[in-house]
């Protein structure tokens, strides 16, 4: 194919575009559905997560302890965070630069306020697994090394939990950007 | 709203063509078009407050467009009920030789990377390379020169064929 076939490529692009010109292309239905409001699955999952421990910190302050209750809370907090964050920039109709770099940055945040939440749940557990050892190891220690068992056990999840979440944040869309932005860069 | 809305559907009557054009270089198939249509109208339509008519309509479209389908998740499309496009034609089964010459220029367009996929598409399209650069973010003389190294790789392309 030689530069004058890709003339002639455009000469008949044109071609079709005349053609698609003529069709209606767009319907009424379009439109409509274009303007209901649309939430995205990050959103969705934010929001189910908010509620989850909404529900859930009333009831760990009640019967397990206020350090859960105190997580519960972050972790509202922090949701609540993201969501804004990933409500509140339209960069989509940035220049293809400036959008993949501003959806690399927000990943970027988005990664580091999880690792945070995560780290603290397990520190948190942890602590909480090495008070009740402390306490009750000359009264109950049957109770004592139990506790620290289950929390180390319960960290031990976490942390998986924490690299598999990770993995996933870094998704297919997070890659195909880093590819992106650096094919711009060059 | 409603005149919002209304000034809305004007703007995507106007550049339905536009919005096609992407989502047919972006697609492998009608269906794929389909999904990928309704996900950039959504996403016009989020923007919209936003387009302040500091670039042209037609740049606004084009920025929307391709970032939507540079960052395509199939699996948050699917969650949207997809309204098939208003077609008579359809590019992908024309039997037209010109059509047909199309598909396989754009099948060979395929196989570039997203970036100098959208900048030959754009200069296809007839859009200045100011235009050009404004849509991707990169000075008009870096335009060229990718142009240059792209044509030169369907080139390439199309010998080994």
């Amino acid at each position: 194919m030689e530069n004058n076939e890709l003339e002639e490529m455009r000469a008949q692009l044109a071609t079709l575009n005349e053609k698609l010109e003529k069709e209606s292309i767009v319907s009424d239905k379009h439109i409509s559905e274009a303007t209901k409001k649309h939430i995205s699955e990050l959103q969705r999952k934010l929001i189910r997560r908010i509620i989850v421990f909404s529900v859930l910190s009333p009831i760990m302050a009640r019967y397990v302890g206020l350090y859960f209750a105190l997580w519960c809370l972050v972790v509202i907090i922090l949701n609540i965070y993201v969501y804004r964050v990933v409500d509140k920039g339209n960069y989509a109709s940035a220049s293809m630069t400036e959008y993949t770099q501003s959806v690399r940055k927000a990943l970027k945040k988005f990664k580091r306020i999880n690792k945070f939440m995560w780290i603290f749940s397990i520190s948190l557990i942890m602590l909480l697994g090495i008070v009740m050892f402390i306490v009750h190891l000359h009264t109950i220690p049957k109770l004592a090394y139990s506790a620290i068992v289950v929390c180390s056990f319960f960290s031990y999840i976490l942390w998986i939990a924490y690299y598999v979440s990770n993995v996933m944040i870094s998704s297919k869309v997070g890659l195909m950007l880093e590819i992106i932005i650096k094919d711009l860069e060059e | 709203m409603i005149e919002k809305e209304k000034q809305f559907e004007n703007l995507v009557r106007e550049h339905k063509r536009t919005i096609y054009t992407v989502c047919y270089m972006f697609s492998k198939n009608s269906a794929e078009v389909d999904d990928l249509f309704q996900e950039i109208l959504i996403r016009l339509w989020k923007g919209f407050d936003s387009f302040e008519e500091r670039s042209s309509a037609r740049t606004w479209i084009y920025r929307v467009a391709l970032n939507a389908a540079i960052n395509n998740d199939k699996k948050e499309r699917h969650r949207v009920p997809t309204v098939p496009l208003t077609l008579d034609i359809d590019p992908y089964e024309a039997d037209d030789p010109s059509t047909q010459q199309i598909r396989q220029l754009y099948d060979r367009i395929n196989q570039l990377d997203l970036i100098d996929r959208s900048l030959i598409l754009l200069w296809l399209e007839g859009v200045t390379y100011e235009e050009i650069g404004a849509i991707i973010g990169i000075t008009p003389s870096n335009v060229g020169v990718r142009l240059l190294r792209i044509k030169d790789k369907l080139v390439k392309m199309s010998n080994k064929k």
